[in-house]
């Protein structure tokens, strides 16, 4: 048998290393996000995770250089398809912008401009980017909102964004996003501003995205199901700091760090007794100019102990005994995805002292996680697989 | 700003001194024209023609002339209408007495003053080419009151028949008061009491003669027919006025109605007075109705000297002081006043000394009567005067107030907001501050102010105001504003704003105007005996008596000023 | 749409009647405003007041008077100024209506295009050297008094640089209709144009680029920007665009209380017989018919311009439409 070579990793897609962003205020450069690096495959999705103000848009406006606010800083290296993205002039930007990488935003209502119609706004940023007559413009846009599943394209293009139900108009969007067939897809809490079953039906768009179009998705929420249902990788960011990262199933099944562990316990489990209060983190994140010299998650967690308060804790591996045969089966199922993403992805990393230290967090025990298997080839979250956890009683978490 | 107007004071005194050199030339005693532009050669005449352009700030209400009572259309429709007799159309001392216009002579009065008898010239036609006949000026004289003319009442009461007419207008006959006789084309005049101003009064602008087929009505746009040398040939109050030759006029007393020199006169409405003078300057117009903003006379008197006409106005501004209400109710809180007051800034306030002077009397210069004398100065009282003003004497006015024991009280000045009130309505109450009272101004735009101050409901101490003559006569100042019968109260319409009532000098008055009859000489006498009496109770303040400073452009010639015409625009040149 | 129409129609004439009430009440509770006295003349004896009083109808009750003057104003038409007696205010009105059109129209032109001009740029070069003197030259604008600002171009074309090129060809002040001579009418309405614009433009340039620069922190301009539109476009097409909104309303209402009358003061300085003028007129002659005239026009013309800027609003707002 000849000696395994690594396979050429191809080049991801989107490679980000320690970007920060920093704003100006009263004589001060006030750090927002910090040291965030991850690093985004073709074809794959990756969930930006974090509670409201912990710089989820502003890494990803960052990214797009749509961050205008005077005196603002991003220092750091965004490598699209090898080109830098962090201090490229904005001629270039624009070239990039909606042809290459294009962004899709919460509110779909007020993401369209109210004076034209939707019709108008999708011709707009094709003829932006190729040369195309209107006729021929439109013909695409229709074809477009069809693939979208919207009912009726032509006469929808013909309608105002204030006429469109929110799913619609949110189907729009993305549309109008994917009009120039960008490789990456940034969608900014794209669901957040729909009930419940659009979400479904947007997710499942959003997850069709990399088979039909070949597009990858960076998806940025709030919500822990949405991540949990549609995400290869998550990312974890708590106060601008990249908290914990992974593939989903694993980070699901086995948080690294306390933070993912207490967002995962709050969920209100759908089967077992119904608890008298919901679990909520006590305390709220700091402000950015008041975050803690050691791990920013310290004052609220409840594993806070002085290695914690020293020094922001690095990223570091956790490999729990049956990850790598995790990966192995992975592996066999090949689905859509390379086997280098899934080596990347394999990894879960987390910025805390404790997986150094070898405690343990109790992982998070979901029937629905067994139930949810993607015929992608996502195994998501198998609870009891080499672990020795303190299992308590399902779902009750032990804190 | 004092230095300023005194430079230009300096200027318009040297000028002045000019302008009369140049009036003098004029004055001609009716019978032999010296002019060369006499009426004989005019159809030669190289002066003759052109478009006269006249600008005014607002136009000038109705055309009626039997209505109308202000001075721009007065100054427009003179070459428009005659009345039976005219003041001559020339300035000089001559021009003092009425001669005859539409009327053959001036008549002597007969039956004691009661009777004139006129006979009218033959083949009179007005512009529209009707002839002049009796039945028009008799007709003329009953539309007086039909259309309820303002002076209807104050100058023409006196014809039989009058009475009747101001309390049923519409059935006005004057029966009694004006018999015509067609054959002879005379018209008689009955009167039920003597008048001595009668006469002035029918050269007054309202007596003008129109057809017996004018409307009884006020006519408001529509010019009626007249006898002069120009007719009104179109009228937009927003906009102007043109004027244009009657072509049924030919001269017949040029004394009184001489012809006309410009073929057309063009009235533009609307310039507000600043814009009047550039355009003037620019040789865009010919003359401006009003009078030149202060701030401009610097200017026009360094570079237009050449085109300023300066004139005396029987005109003047003062302050009446309520006789009735405290603290004027007291005599020497009045004298107080008129001591103290600085009629030197009011002259300043007013352009100073080449345009305007002192007054320290009721009667203006130039009114027949007129007797230069001021007891209210330093060194002067009531009973011993003297001729000019000199200075304010605050020491005697604090010692006045003292003994009348009003100081501290509240004095309201109502005075009317535009331009030179304001200023001279500042003047009087630092004046009455520093004689220890505590005065207010209260400023009301003038077209309220007048009849607000005139009506006794309104409790008014002191109003700053003036009065202009219709006509050159003592009476119009001194019994119009000052007689018991001048007061009518609770009416917006009662001239003795001064609510004075005195009937020694009411007496004196009448006996004044009876004199005239018989004396007069003996009459002016008599009002320069009345205007001092008055100023010994001084129910008023007489502040300053204006010149009027009109500014003609550079083509313009032959500018005749008269007393009572002002400036005869029928004459100006424009060729 | 009838019963709109005939709703908007009732608006209108409860309007009307308040504001003409209103006017009525003012002018005879204001003191010495009772126009027998003027009409009669001065020192006309009591029996020629009391003519007058009767003629006029002075005499009746005030709801009476009231009655009468609207009668004449809007039915009979033959409503008569008091000092410019014979001369019918309505046909008066009209014939001064074309002069102010004409100078309203002619400043509206250049304000309009002056200031979106100004505050486009002002808005995209925000916070440069550019930015701040264009907001102080509007600002500058506004601060000046229009009555002012006339009689100094007076003071410069018609008197201390009149004989120069530069305004020898400013004719006299007054209006020379468009009819009569189309250059001369152009030419005597270039300077009352510039400077009624003045003001305008210092208002609605700043009112722009406060409404573009509020407009680039709304979604819908981020969403523009991410799809890598130029930022002219997006300024352009977008933002100001959408701005237009807010920028129509204010100048059909600007707009019409000017052609009703509201540029009075520069008609005035610059001998234009437009309406202002008449209502200056009016006021300083306490004149009630025409006072009253001028201020129904007016009226009318403000509210027949909110009836214009809400058609507007349709078109220009789809989301209006709708929400109709």
């Amino acid at each position: 048998m000849p000696a395994e070579t690594i396979p050429m990793l191809p080049a991801p897609l989107l490679e980000v290393r320690d970007l920060c962003v920093s704003f100006p205020s009263r004589g001060r450069m006030i750090p927002i996000v910090e040291h965030v690096s991850f690093t985004l495959g073709e074809r794959d999705i990756l969930g930006l995770v974090g509670e409201s103000g912990s710089g989820k848009s502003v890494t990803a406006m960052a990214l797009m250089g749509l961050i205008d606010s005077p005196g603002v800083q991003i220092t750091g290296s965004a490598l699209f398809r090898g080109q830098e993205l962090v201090g490229l002039a904005q001629k270039q930007l624009l070239r990039l912008r909606g042809s290459e990488i294009a962004m899709i935003f919460q509110d779909p209502m007020t993401a369209f401009t109210p004076v034209y119609t939707i019709g108008w706004q999708i011709d707009e940023q094709i003829r932006a980017h190729e040369r195309l007559s209107r006729k021929q413009a439109r013909a695409r846009t229709v074809e477009l909102l069809a693939d979208m599943g919207v009912p009726d394209p032509a006469r929808t293009a013909d309608r105002y964004p204030h006429q469109l139900s929110g799913g619609l108009r949110q189907r729009a969007m993305i549309a109008m996003a994917l009009s120039c067939n960008p490789s990456l897809l940034i969608a900014d809490e794209p669901t957040t501003a729909l009930d419940v079953t659009v979400q479904a039906q947007i997710l499942d768009l959003i997850r069709s995205l990399r088979s039909t179009y070949g597009s990858s998705v960076l998806l940025i929420t709030h919500d822990m199901g949405v991540v949990a249902e549609t995400c290869d990788t998550t990312l974890v960011l708590y106060s601008g700091r990249v908290a914990e990262t992974g593939p989903t199933d694993a980070l699901f099944a086995h948080p690294g760090h306390p933070y993912t562990a207490a967002l995962l316990a709050s969920i209100p489990p759908l089967d077992g007794p119904r608890p008298h209060r919901l679990p909520a983190i006590a305390g709220a994140p700091p402000a950015p100019l008041e975050r803690p010299a050691g791990c920013a998650f310290a004052p609220r967690c409840s594993y806070a102990h002085e290695t914690c308060r020293d020094a922001p804790p690095p990223l570091v591996p956790l490999v729990p005994a049956g990850q790598a045969g995790q990966a192995g089966q992975a592996g066999q199922n090949t689905g859509a995805q390379s086997a280098a993403n899934i080596q990347q992805q394999s990894a879960q990393f987390a910025a805390c002292v404790l997986p150094a230290e070898g405690t343990l967090l109790l992982p998070r025990l979901l029937e629905a996680d067994t139930a949810m298997s993607s015929p992608g080839g996502i195994i998501l979250g198998l609870s009891d697989q080499g672990i020795q956890p303190m299992l308590s009683s399902a779902g009750e978490p032990p804190l | 700003m004092q230095k300023r107007f005194f430079h230009a004071g300096c200027v318009l005194t040297a000028l002045l001194a000019v302008a009369d050199q140049v009036s003098a030339l004029h004055a001609q005693p009716s019978a032999t024209p010296l002019l060369p532009q006499a009426a004989v050669h005019f159809p030669s005449d190289p002066h003759k023609g052109g478009t006269l352009r006249l600008a005014a700030q607002d136009s000038g209400g109705t055309l009626d002339p039997q209505v109308s009572y202000i001075s721009l259309i007065k100054e427009l429709e003179t070459p428009v209408y005659d009345g039976l007799l005219a003041f001559p159309k020339f300035s000089g001392p001559a021009a003092q007495h009425v001669i005859a216009d539409l009327a053959e002579t001036v008549p002597q009065s007969e039956d004691g003053g009661r009777t004139y008898r006129f006979t009218l010239r033959p083949n009179l036609h007005f512009s529209d080419g009707q002839t002049v006949g009796v039945e028009d000026v008799a007709a003329s004289f009953r539309r007086l009151f039909k259309v309820g003319s303002p002076t209807a009442g104050p100058y023409y009461s006196h014809i039989i028949g009058a009475d009747a007419c101001l309390h049923d207008p519409a059935h006005c006959t004057l029966a009694g008061g004006i018999e015509t006789d067609a054959a002879t084309r005379t018209i008689t005049f009955h009167l039920t009491e003597p008048d001595a101003e009668f006469l002035d009064r029918l050269a007054w602008f309202h007596a003008a003669i129109v057809p017996a087929s004018t409307p009884p009505h006020d006519t408001g746009n529509t010019a009626p027919p007249g006898t002069g040398p120009y007719r009104v040939t179109s009228y937009d109050p927003a906009t102007g006025m043109v004027l244009e030759r009657n072509p049924y006029f030919q001269e017949w007393a040029h004394d009184a109605q001489p012809a006309g020199y410009p073929d057309t006169m063009q009235v533009t409405f609307g310039l507000d007075t600043e814009g009047e003078v550039t355009a003037i300057e620019n040789g865009q117009y010919d003359w401006m109705y009003e009078d030149l903003p202060l701030d401009r006379l610097g200017e026009v008197g360094s570079r237009y000297a050449g085109q300023v006409q300066i004139y005396t106005l029987l005109l003047y501004y003062y302050a009446a002081l309520n006789v009735r209400l405290p603290p004027f109710n007291s005599l020497k809180a009045r004298q107080a006043l008129n001591y103290a007051i600085n009629r030197h800034a009011m002259v300043i306030y007013h352009g100073g000394p080449a345009v305007s002077a002192p007054l320290c009397q009721l009667l203006p210069q130039g009114t027949p009567g007129y007797v230069p004398n001021c007891a209210y100065t330093k060194g002067a009282s009531p009973a011993h005067p003297l001729p000019q003003w000199q200075a304010p004497d605050l020491e005697e006015a604090r010692r006045l107030v003292r003994e009348s024991d009003t100081a501290g009280q509240k004095i309201t000045i109502v005075a009317p907001l535009e331009g030179r009130y304001a200023a001279m309505a500042m003047e009087l109450r630092s004046t009455l501050a520093s004689l220890g009272y505590s005065a207010t101004v209260r400023s009301l735009t003038q077209t309220v102010q007048f009849p607000y101050i005139q009506n006794s409901d309104n409790h008014v101490q002191l109003a700053l105001t003036g009065w202009n003559a219709d006509y050159p006569s003592a009476s119009s100042f001194l019994q119009t504003l000052f007689a018991c019968a001048s007061f009518h109260p609770h009416s917006d319409n009662s001239p003795n704003i001064s609510a004075f009532c005195n009937p020694e000098i009411d007496a004196l008055m009448t006996t004044a105007a009876r004199t005239a009859l018989t004396s007069p000489e003996q009459s002016e006498k008599d009002w320069a005996e009345v205007d001092r009496a008055l100023m010994a109770q001084a129910p008023a303040v007489p502040l300053v008596q204006i010149r009027r400073v009109t500014l003609l452009s550079k083509r313009t010639r032959n500018a005749i000023v008269t007393l009572n015409d002002e400036i005869l625009l029928s004459q100006l040149q424009v060729r | 749409m009838m019963i709109a129409l005939l709703r908007r129609l009732g608006q209108t004439v409860f309007v009307l009647f308040g504001i003409s009430a209103l006017v009525f009440l003012v002018f005879f509770a204001t003191p010495g405003a009772d126009p027998t006295a003027r009409i009669a003349g001065r020192n006309a004896s009591p029996q020629t007041m009391e003519k007058v009083r009767q003629e006029y109808g002075f005499d009746r009750p005030l709801p009476v008077q009231y009655a009468t003057m609207m009668k004449k104003l809007f039915i009979t038409q033959d409503l008569a100024s008091y000092v410019d007696r014979g001369e019918l205010v309505v046909p008066e009105i009209a014939r001064a209506a074309p002069v102010t059109v004409s100078l309203v129209c002619g400043a509206a032109v250049i304000w309009v295009v002056l200031s979106i001009a100004m505050g486009t740029l002002a808005a995209a070069l925000k916070g440069t050297w550019t930015d701040r003197s264009l907001m102080m030259l509007g600002l500058v604008g506004i601060s000046m008094p229009v009555f002012w600002l006339g009689q100094v171009a007076n003071l410069i074309t018609q008197s201390r640089y009149h004989d120069t090129w530069l305004f020898s060809w400013v004719p006299g002040l007054g209006y020379v209709p468009l009819t009569e001579n189309p250059w001369g009418w152009f030419k005597a309405l270039v300077i009352p144009w510039i400077v009624l614009a003045v003001m305008f433009i210092g208002i609605y340039s700043r009112v722009l680029r406060a409404d573009l620069v509020a407009l680039s922190g709304e979604d819908f301009m981020r969403t523009a920007r991410a799809k890598g539109l130029s930022p002219t476009r997006i300024l352009l097409r977008h933002g100001l665009r959408t701005s237009m909104i807010t920028f129509v309303s204010l100048f059909g209402l600007d707009f019409a209380q000017l052609v009703g009358g509201g540029a009075l003061l520069t008609e005035v300085v610059f001998g234009l017989p437009g309406v202002g003028r008449l209502t200056y007129q009016a006021l300083t002659n306490l004149d009630l018919p025409l006072i009253m005239a001028t201020v129904m026009y007016s009226a009318v013309f403000v509210v027949l311009a909110n009836a214009v800027v809400d058609v507007l609003y349709l078109f220009l707002d789809p989301r209006v439409r709708d929400a109709r």
